[in-house]
């Protein structure tokens, strides 16, 4: 056992190097995206720690990032100044008083409400724009059978306020909410053929319509469906081929000014940022381990902010960096 | 009775002549306001949600409830619905009245058509072990009024106050909860703050 824990040890301290050697592998192009900006503030005079998760409103021009180790929401402007920052309360699980969580994910709808994941409830949080809590959304009572035991594990939203919700647990599933938040149907399910619906998803963007999944285990990694669920395609292996991934922990859509469409996907050991185009092919990767500005330390969150303009949050780095596209 | 017995009837007696004595010694509220300057007649003003700086959550969004509670209908000002309040923040994105720019007052006074906006924030707020009360209250309270105007803070008042603080002997006299201790806090600034606009 001691020598599995020290073997998994040196693993771990080898990852960067193996990363840095897949990274060569890559073909990195480091002209691909430039760094624009940096910040390690949490918002409350410290500092960042383990921040998972990044989405940017552009309505606002606010980018929101969980920081799940200091267990607050931060959020910061354009130039990642913060300009507001609240620790996230859940309810506990077993006495039902309201203890510090560990946001997830957040993102923001159009009146400036937060909907909040948090790794210690099951719940969605729904936050006013200053964050406080005025709603609890139970993925078992959306679904009709408060029986069932899920836990809601992702969430994404679109420009009209429709909210996209991957859930765990009994069922593994993505449940389509209205802008009031109305289930209006359960969709990219979990069944016996997972080639073409999710088998544990990992990460979930949507736009323009569509909706990508990244899996966890399996293979196609990246999975494309439109807003009804229907499968469109789907692309990456879990290999080295540099068309592969190996933790696709986050992910977003991006359409140019030329209206052409490809998708920026974070491979967080490999630590890079790949851009992959519609047919699966590899535009660009950037980013490579490194603490230096552009480079990148466990990548965990992606947000897109319009303009070419994309914000990552990273993990282990405990940092936020934005960068512009070429 | 024995000249013993007197002594310590004495000794009892004195010590609840001091105990009554010293209950209500010690000023909780400290306020000051800016010299010279002339509070607006019957003005309108906006009590911005407080900033929570305590680990409890939403002891702010209480500590605000009381402010509007025991403001609204007093005479001296008219209190802005807190909803007008509310959408407006929201509209303008402003979630902290901790650091206002003056773009921000501007816009807020504007939209509310406030001539105060009343921020503050709770530092401390919490109950800790007694070996009488079983719970002590601690309670901190800062508030300030913004002209909406000028953009200046013409007033400010500073609140910390300790349940026991009025306690006599064995709890007696003593508040229990800091639901009831901030409720008088507020109580108190709310009226000092209302004699500015006598």
């Amino acid at each position: 056992m001691l020598l599995l824990l020290r073997l998994s040890g040196i693993l771990l301290m080898l990852l960067p190097a193996v990363a840095l050697a897949q990274g060569a592998a890559l073909k990195m192009d480091p002209d691909a995206a430039i760094f624009t900006a940096m910040t390690y503030d949490n918002g409350a005079d410290g500092s960042l720690s383990s921040p998972g998760f990044a989405f940017f409103d552009k309505r606002a021009g606010e980018l929101f990032v969980a920081a799940t180790g200091n267990r607050r929401i931060v959020i910061y402007d354009f130039d990642l100044i913060p300009k507001f920052a609240f620790r996230h309360f859940v309810r506990d699980r077993k006495g039902g008083r309201m203890v510090l969580g560990e946001p997830k994910a957040v993102v923001v709808n159009s009146q400036g409400d937060m909907l909040v994941i948090d790794n210690l409830a099951d719940y969605v949080d729904i936050l006013d724009f200053r964050g406080k809590s005025f709603q609890q959304l139970y993925p078992n009572r959306l679904l009709g059978d408060t029986t069932l035991k899920i836990k809601a594990d992702l969430i994404a939203i679109d420009d009209n306020d429709n909210v996209y919700l991957a859930v765990v647990g009994d069922i593994t599933a993505v449940l389509a909410l209205d802008r009031d938040l109305n289930l209006k149907r359960r969709i990219i399910e979990r069944t016996a053929d997972s080639t073409t619906v999710i088998g544990g998803p990992l990460a979930m963007a949507v736009s323009d319509s569509l909706i990508l999944l990244t899996e966890f285990r399996e293979a196609p990694v990246l999975k494309l469906f439109d807003t009804t669920g229907r499968y469109l395609g789907g692309f990456g292996g879990r290999e080295i081929a540099k068309e592969d991934f190996s933790m696709a922990v986050a992910a977003t859509i991006y359409r140019d000014s030329t209206g052409s469409l490809s998708f920026f996907v974070v491979d967080a050991l490999r630590q890079v940022i790949k851009r992959v185009a519609v047919d699966g092919s590899l535009i660009a990767s950037f980013g490579g381990y490194g603490r230096y500005p552009g480079a990148l330390s466990y990548p965990s969150g992606l947000a897109y902010a319009g303009n070419g303009q994309f914000f990552v949050v990273e993990r282990v780095g405990a940092r936020i960096q934005r960068f512009s596209i070429r | 009775m024995s000249s013993a017995q007197l002594h310590a009837l004495h000794a009892v007696g004195l010590i609840v002549a001091i105990a009554t004595i010293m209950q209500g010694c010690g000023a909780p509220l400290a306020t000051r306001h800016t010299q010279g300057t002339v509070f607006s007649a019957n003005p309108k003003i906006a009590v911005l949600p407080f900033d929570n700086y305590t680990d409890q959550d939403m002891v702010s969004a209480k500590i605000t409830e009381y402010f509007q509670v025991t403001m609204a209908g007093r005479p001296g000002f008219t209190v802005i619905e807190n909803g007008t309040t509310f959408e407006a923040l929201r509209r303008l994105r402003i979630r902290s009245a901790t650091v206002l720019r003056k773009g921000q007052i501007d816009s807020l006074a504007q939209a509310l058509q406030a001539d105060y906006l009343l921020a503050g924030s709770v530092l401390e707020y919490r109950e800790v072990g007694d070996k009488f009360l079983i719970k002590i209250p601690q309670v901190s309270i800062n508030a300030r009024l913004i002209d909406g105007k000028t953009g200046a803070t013409v007033w400010t008042g500073v609140s910390n106050d300790s349940g026991d603080r009025k306690e006599s002997l064995f709890g007696l006299g003593a508040i229990k909860s800091a639901d009831e201790l901030s409720r008088k806090m507020v109580e108190s600034m709310v009226q000092n703050l209302q004699a500015l606009f006598r």
